[in-house]
């Protein structure tokens, strides 16, 4: 079950106590479920489960007040894990359906539909050899209803068609030279970018301007 | 077209994840079952060949393996992978009391897979192997392998587990506390007879 801590953000952007003006704040209880069967068997472990969440909020920088926005998320999931004593092997993967009731952004014109659906789907695997030398490859993609106020067209950020719809691959090559350190390059390819693949912001930036290749170093102590 | 805004960048990360959960955690059973379970299982009844079964096992020994892990002592490729990490902010208190934990819970029943070879592996256990110098196990580890103090229970153990052990002390890559006597009478085994000695301590 979560909540929101009892404070807020006033009108000016500031933190404050929560009250009339606080907005972007949970308005009720915001229970969260979650079902799961897990199976081990020598060395490997699955585990296939369900879980949801409903969330009231309101608008940012409006009021605690009705009308708010409602968020139903069902979602599945899905591990599955090998360790051995050379290879480490595993997959998860997770699809999250979620129904929107944007009854408080639709009042004040910030949405074209009363309700809309946004279904997130990702797939990833893992494999490290002796624990050392890794590598990731993992996809994803999310859909949803399209809405000309909630996605609008804008350079770079916007939506060109007012799809919220993305995909791409995620790939990883890691080192681990001491158990407390981890050295990875990452690269991030956009297929799909808030709705399309070229011109996605209706001013010529195409998906593939977004990806990125990151250097990252880890460090636990 | 704008290419210039999400140039590739470079970036580190550093997290500190310190003091961990055993430096402030003082219920041992918190922290087998929060900790420890993800490979031992909840209460050290481990499904996985990989990682022990510490169900029922003397609490001495315990104790001296989770203190060779935390001074790396015993650096075998497993307890560099994951002990050493898992061990390095225990202190000696929380040792005694997870020991304790362990020790306290019901070993898992044998089971036996292959019967030929539990025959087998039980004449070695009790009457060693006189011909290639290997002391019988039993002379240490109790009639019915139940262990005693430091002399640790093989009974239900992972036969997988076990030969791995054997293997690395006859390689002397398992070492610590009683490492040097093992390694004595592992020498004289051969990979056909460890096998064997194992598959009849798990059917225990």
């Amino acid at each position: 079950m979560y909540r929101s801590s009892p404070q807020g953000f006033n009108v000016n952007g500031l933190s404050g106590p929560l009250d009339s003006t606080a907005g972007g704040t949970l308005t009720s209880n915001a229970p969260y479920w979650r079902l799961a069967y897990e199976h081990q068997w020598n060395r490997n472990s699955l585990s296939v489960g369900m879980y949801g969440m409903e969330a009231k909020l309101s608008p940012p920088g409006q009021p605690v007040a009705p009308p708010t926005n409602r968020f139903r998320d069902t979602a599945l999931d899905g591990q599955y894990q090998y360790i051995g004593d050379e290879h480490v092997f595993s997959a998860q993967t997770t699809y999250i359906k979620e129904r929107q009731h944007l009854d408080g952004f639709f009042a004040l014109g910030e949405s074209e539909n009363a309700t809309n659906d946004l279904k997130t789907f990702r797939l990833g695997g893992s494999y490290y050899y002796r624990r050392t030398y890794g590598a990731a490859l993992g996809r994803f993609s999310t859909t949803g209803s399209s809405d000309a106020l909630l996605y609008p067209a804008s350079p770079t950020f916007g939506f060109g068609n007012n799809s919220p719809n993305s995909n791409g691959w995620v790939g990883e090559l890691s080192y681990i030279p001491w158990q407390n350190v981890k050295l990875l390059v990452q690269y991030v390819a956009y297929q799909k970018f808030n709705g399309a693949s070229s011109n996605y912001d209706g001013n010529g930036r195409n998906a593939r301007d977004n990806n990125t290749l990151y250097l990252l170093g880890w460090l636990s102590f | 077209m704008n290419r210039n805004l999400l140039i590739p960048v470079a970036l580190l990360t550093i997290s500190c994840i310190a003091p961990s959960a055993s430096a402030q955690e003082s219920d041992a059973r918190k922290l087998a079952t929060e900790v420890c379970a993800s490979c031992h299982g909840p209460k050290g009844e481990s499904i996985s060949p990989a990682f022990p079964r510490l169900a029922g096992q003397q609490a001495e020994y315990l104790e001296g393996q989770l203190k060779a892990f935390r001074d790396r002592t015993r650096a075998d490729p497993m307890a560099q992978a994951y002990m050493w990490g898992m061990t390095s902010q225990l202190d000696d208190g929380t040792i005694k009391k997870l020991s304790a934990y362990y020790s306290a819970q019901k070993p898992v029943p044998g089971k036996t897979v292959d019967a030929k070879l539990v025959q087998q592996g039980k004449a070695i256990y009790e009457a060693g192997i006189p011909g290639a110098k290997v002391q019988a196990c039993i002379t240490c580890h109790g009639k019915n392998a139940e262990g005693k103090s430091a002399f640790p229970r093989l009974a239900g153990q992972h036969a997988e587990y076990l030969v791995k052990q054997l293997v690395l002390f006859k390689s002397s890559l398992r070492e610590g506390s009683n490492a040097p006597i093992m390694h004595i009478i592992s020498t004289g085994m051969s990979f056909e007879q460890m096998e064997a000695v194992s598959a009849y301590l798990m059917s225990r």
